[in-house]
C-alpha cells in the first residue's frame, strides 16, 4: 500500500483497519505535494499488520507506535519528520540508526534501550551490510 | 598511450626550462596538468561508450563550461524527461570529475521534499546531506546556512546537481557563485527553464531531440547492439523507431525488449505501437513492461511504487520469504533497461528506475482490476478501505485476508 496523502483532507485510521490486510508487507505513506496540513488520526492502539516488512511513513503524527506493534519481520522502518517520541513503550526515539543515503551508519544512543529493542539491534548487526536500515529523525527543533 | 605521455611530458619540461612565459609559469603548469589529466581520461567511462550522440552533447557542454577560465560557472543542461540529461551529466562528471579538488554528484534532489520542515529546516536539510558527501563525512551537522561557503569557498569544486525541479533547492545548494573556490563549475540538470530564468542562470545546454538518423541509431544499439538495423530488419526498426518518437528513453526500452526477437515479434510491437496516439511516451514505454513475465512485471511494479533508488542488498531482504525470484528479475529489468543498476566501489548497489518508467507503472496498477492488484495506490480507495475497517469483495487482492469471519 502505498498512500499519497496530499489529495486527501482528512483521514481519520480505524484501530481495526490493519487487521483486515494480514498480508500487507509493504507499507508507505508520503505527501507528493506540499499542500498545507493534512489531518491524520491514528488510533494509538492500531493494529499494525504483524507481517509488515517496510514501513515507511513520513511525519508520522503519533508520540509513539503502538504497543503491540511487531517488527519481527520489518526490515525498513523509515519515520522521517515524525512526532515519534518513543518507539514503543521503553524505548526513546533519538536511537536513531542511521544507514543513510550514504549507506554509512551513524548511530546514536540517548536512553536505555528496552530489552527487546536491544535484542533486535543486535539482530541487525549481524546481518550483512544494509540488509535491515531504521531511519526515525524527529523534526528539527 | 604512456610512451605518448612520456614524449609530451619531456616536450613540456623542455618548453619549461626554456621559460619562455615565466610570468604565466604557473597558470601554464596548470594548463598542463590538466592537459595531460585530460588525455588520462581522454574517453568517458565504459558505461557510456557507445552511447549515440554522446561525444557532440559533450564538446558542446564544454566549450560552455571554459574550464580554463578562474570564474565560477553555473551551467545547465535542460530537456525533456526521457532525453538523456542525466546520462549526459553522468558522462561529463565521468569525464572531469579528477581536474577538481572536489567533486560531487547529487542525484537525488527531486524527492528531497519533507513533510514537517519549514523552508529553512528544509535547506539545511539539504546543504547537511550535500557536504556530508561532497567531504564525504557522513551525517556532517550543520546549524546555519552559510555552510557551503564556509567549507567550500576556497576549493575548486565540480557540482552536479540532477534533476533539479524547485527552486529552493537551487537556494540552498547553489545560492552565489561565491560559495565556492575559484575555478569551480556548477551543472543543473532539469525539465524546467523556467528555473533556471529565476535563478539566473544563462548558460544552458538545450539537449535537442536526436535527428531520424541518430534515432534509428539509438533502437538499433539497444536491439542488435550495433549501430545499423540486422539484415532483414532494415524496414521494422524504421517503422518502430518512427512510431516511438525520437526521446532516447522510448527506444532504449523498446529496442531492449526486442532483442533477439524474431520478425513476426517485431511486427507484434509495431501494431502495439500504431494504436498510440500522438506517440504518448508512457504508452510506449508500457510495450516494455508488457514483454516481461509475471515475476518480473511484479517486482517491476514494486520498484516503481516502494524501492525506486534503495539498495539493491535491501530489496534483496524485502522479498526474501515471498516467491518471488529477485536476482533473475533484477536481471531482466536491467537487460531491458527498465532499471539501471548503478554500483559503487564499496560494492553497494542501488537501483535507478526512471521517472517516467515510474509514472508508467503507476498507470499499470491503475489499469488492473480491482481483485488482481497486489498494491494499492488510489488514494480515494486507501481511504476508504483505513476508515471503515471494511474490505468490500470490491477488493479480493491478495494483500487482504477475505475469509475474515
Amino acid at each position: 500500500m502505498s498512500f499519497d496523502i496530499s489529495r486527501i483532507s482528512e483521514v481519520s485510521i480505524r484501530k481495526k483497519a490493519f487487521k483486515r490486510m494480514p498480508n500487507l508487507q509493504f507499507l508507505k505513506v508520503y505527501k507528493s505535494k506540499d499542500d498545507g496540513n493534512n489531518r491524520m488520526h491514528v488510533p494509538e492502539e492500531m493494529d499494525f499488520p504483524c507481517l509488515l516488512r517496510l514501513l515507511d511513513w513520513k511525519a508520522y503524527p503519533s508520540k509513539s507506535l503502538p504497543p503491540t506493534f511487531n517488527p519481527e519481520h520489518l526490515v525498513e522502518l523509515n519515520m522521517h519528520s515524525s512526532q515519534l517520541e518513543y518507539l514503543w513503550q521503553g524505548t526513546q526515539v533519538g536511537v536513531v540508526l542511521d544507514i543513510y543515503e550514504l549507506g554509512i551508519f551513524s548511530f546514536m544512543l540517548y536512553d536505555a534501550l528496552s530489552l527487546s529493542a536491544t535484542v533486535w539491534f543486535s539482530n541487525i548487526f549481524s546481518r550483512s551490510r544494509i540488509s535491515r536500515r531504521w531511519i526515525c529523525h524527529s523534526p528539527r527543533i | 598511450m604512456q610512451c605518448y605521455l612520456c614524449i609530451y611530458l619531456m616536450e613540456t619540461v623542455l618548453f619549461l626550462s626554456f621559460s619562455f612565459v615565466r610570468d604565466n609559469e604557473a597558470i601554464m603548469i596548470e594548463k598542463i596538468a590538466r592537459d595531460v589529466l585530460d588525455k588520462l581520461n581522454a574517453t568517458p567511462s565504459r558505461d557510456f561508450d557507445g552511447m549515440v550522440g554522446i561525444e557532440a552533447h559533450l564538446r558542446e557542454i564544454k566549450s560552455l563550461l571554459d574550464l580554463d577560465n578562474v570564474e565560477v560557472k553555473i551551467v545547465a543542461i535542460a530537456g525533456p524527461a526521457g532525453i538523456g540529461k542525466t546520462t549526459i551529466a553522468r558522462a561529463l562528471y565521468g569525464l572531469l570529475s579528477k581536474r577538481f579538488q572536489l567533486s560531487c554528484f547529487v542525484d537525488n534532489l527531486r524527492g528531497s521534499y519533507h513533510s514537517g520542515f519549514d523552508e529553512y529546516g528544509f535547506k539545511l536539510h539539504l546543504q547537511e546531506q550535500f557536504l556530508s558527501k561532497v567531504l564525504n563525512q557522513s551525517g556532517m551537522r550543520i546549524c546555519h546556512l552559510g555552510a557551503i561557503k564556509e567549507n567550500l569557498s576556497d576549493q575548486r569544486v565540480l557540482i552536479i546537481l540532477d534533476d533539479v525541479n524547485k527552486l529552493k533547492q537551487l537556494e540552498a545548494l547553489a545560492n552565489e557563485t561565491t560559495w565556492f573556490g575559484p575555478g569551480s563549475r556548477i551543472v543543473v540538470t532539469t525539465e524546467n527553464k523556467e528555473l533556471l530564468q529565476q535563478h539566473g542562470i544563462n548558460n544552458t545546454y538545450h539537449v535537442g531531440f536526436p535527428s531520424d538518423e541518430d534515432a534509428l541509431k539509438i533502437l538499433c544499439s539497444y536491439a542488435f547492439k550495433q549501430t545499423s538495423p540486422r539484415h532483414g530488419f532494415e524496414e521494422l526498426s524504421e517503422s518502430v523507431t518512427k512510431l516511438c518518437g525520437k526521446l532516447p528513453l522510448g527506444l532504449c526500452v523498446v529496442g531492449s525488449s526486442l532483442r533477439g526477437k524474431k520478425e513476426d515479434e517485431w511486427e507484434d510491437v509495431v501494431t502495439r505501437l500504431e494504436t498510440i496516439l500522438d506517440q504518448d511516451i508512457e504508452d510506449v514505454l508500457r510495450v516494455g513492461y508488457e514483454s516481461l513475465d509475471e515475476n518480473a512485471q511484479t517486482l517491476f511494479l514494486h520498484i516503481a511504487i516502494f524501492f525506486n533508488k534503495e539498495d539493491g542488498d535491501l530489496v534483496k531482504t524485502m522479498f526474501a520469504e515471498s516467491d518471488l525470484d529477485v536476482k533473475y528479475g533484477l536481471k531482466i529489468l536491467e537487460n531491458r533497461s527498465l532499471i539501471k543498476m548503478k554500483i559503487f566501489s564499496n560494492g553497494d548497489t542501488k537501483i535507478v528506475m526512471h521517472r517516467l518508467l515510474q509514472q508508467m507503472g503507476k498507470r499499470a496498477i491503475q489499469k488492473q482490476e480491482p481483485w488482481e492488484r497486489q498494491i494499492l495506490i488510489d488514494a480515494r480507495e486507501i481511504c476508504h478501505v483505513l476508515e471503515h475497517a471494511k474490505v468490500s469483495s470490491y477488493f479480493l487482492s491478495s494483500i487482504f485476508n477475505y475469509n475474515v469471519n
